[in-house]
């Protein structure tokens, strides 16, 4: 068995599921239009398989996360990463954490903001703006969450527009979602040992 | 309440009229076309497996009461037939293990996903659940969290636009 990952980091780990995923040559047709491949694909995550139990969910899920993640106009990809991974802070999904903040490193070529909001949480040293968004991502994953209308006027305050607001809070609610797939169905294990 | 109904988030947050909002909705009008399909998928499945109707709108209303989002939790309400025994116990469990097991993983999820671990989804398995069951669950619990923060935003949104117009 190889070991449990237990701190966040920027590498990305192994997902390993609590649950047997769905073979995937025992797939019923349902499963595989959800999962998007033919029979003989073979590139299937166990993530992505375990999800095919359920085909219907998973099968309207993908393209809203996608759309959420990286359709065009509103807030930049990278601040759409920020919030994801203020989410995963606070659900202490490690999986999550490590995939989308290695993604906002390599949109912004940074690893330092990041590395501060691993090291910090909500007190990290961030540009104002960026400050302001993890602070609202972290506060609205709270449950209940802890958003308030004063940290709307942060948001405007750091220049952020309606629309750039939205995606804020639709990104940092999709990892609320994603986290509780993510960190409750499987654990994140280093790869090597595989 | 329509549960295919894409604006049923904006209904939910009190935030039909918010004008300043218009153009971001307008944006991101797609997004909440398929927020409503996922939001069938787990409220009225095709194929609801162990997981009745009423059982997961009832699940659906407890989790928006324990989010404090009460414009949501109404809207669940209207979709409708709900469980009672799990809707309107907050905090408490049904006293069937079986179900019992199912509503206090729904708690320990909404409220404090940090803290699961693989006993907990051992637990749904020991108390009679299967895989695809367990799976179906969590994209429940997973899905109204996200619908529950979206509707959080909106409104807050929606109350900051109004303070504007008053200032």
């Amino acid at each position: 068995m190889s070991r449990r990952v237990e701190n966040f980091t920027a590498e990305v780990p192994v997902w390993r599921p609590y649950v047997e995923p769905v073979v995937l040559a025992e797939a019923t047709a349902e499963q595989l239009d959800a999962l998007k491949v033919t029979p003989s694909n073979t590139k299937v995550s166990d993530y992505v398989l375990v999800l095919a139990h359920d085909p219907q969910s998973l099968h309207a899920r993908t393209p809203l996360f996608n759309a959420i993640m990286y359709d065009r106009g509103g807030m930049s990809r990278a601040e759409r990463e920020l919030g994801a991974v203020g989410a995963s802070i606070v659900n202490r999904c490690i999986y999550c954490a490590a995939v989308h903040a290695s993604r906002y490193n390599q949109l912004t070529r940074t690893t330092e903001p990041m590395q501060a909001v691993f090291d910090h949480g909500a007190e990290a040293e961030l540009a104002p703006r960026d400050r302001a968004i993890l602070g609202f991502a972290i506060k609205l994953s709270a449950c209940p969450p802890a958003v308030e209308t004063a940290d709307v006027e942060a948001l405007a305050e750091a220049g952020l527009s309606q629309e750039e607001m939205l995606d804020l809070v639709l990104s940092t609610a999709l990892f609320g979602w994603a986290n509780r797939l993510m960190h409750t169905l499987g654990e994140p294990v280093e790869p090597d040992a595989g | 309440m329509d549960i295919d109904d894409p604006h049923l988030v904006i209904r939910a947050a009190g935030a039909e009229a918010a004008a300043g909002l218009a153009a971001a909705l307008a944006l991101r009008a797609e997004v909440l076309a398929m927020t409503a399909k996922s939001r069938r998928s787990v409220l009225a499945p095709a194929e609801p497996g162990g997981l009745a109707p009423a059982l997961r709108l009832g699940l659906a209303v407890r989790m928006a009461a324990a989010n404090a989002e009460p414009g949501l939790e109404a809207a669940y309400r209207a979709l409708g037939e709900v469980d009672a025994a799990v809707a309107d116990a907050a905090g408490a469990l049904p006293a069937a293990a079986r179900l019992g097991a199912l509503v206090r993983h729904v708690d320990l999820v909404t409220e404090r996903p940090r803290a699961a671990t693989a006993a907990d989804i051992a637990a749904l398995g020991a108390a009679g659940w299967d895989t695809a069951d367990i799976v179906r669950l969590s994209q429940l619990v997973a899905f109204v969290s996200y619908e529950v923060r979206l509707v959080r935003g909106l409104r807050l949104m929606a109350e900051h636009g109004r303070k504007g117009v008053a200032a």
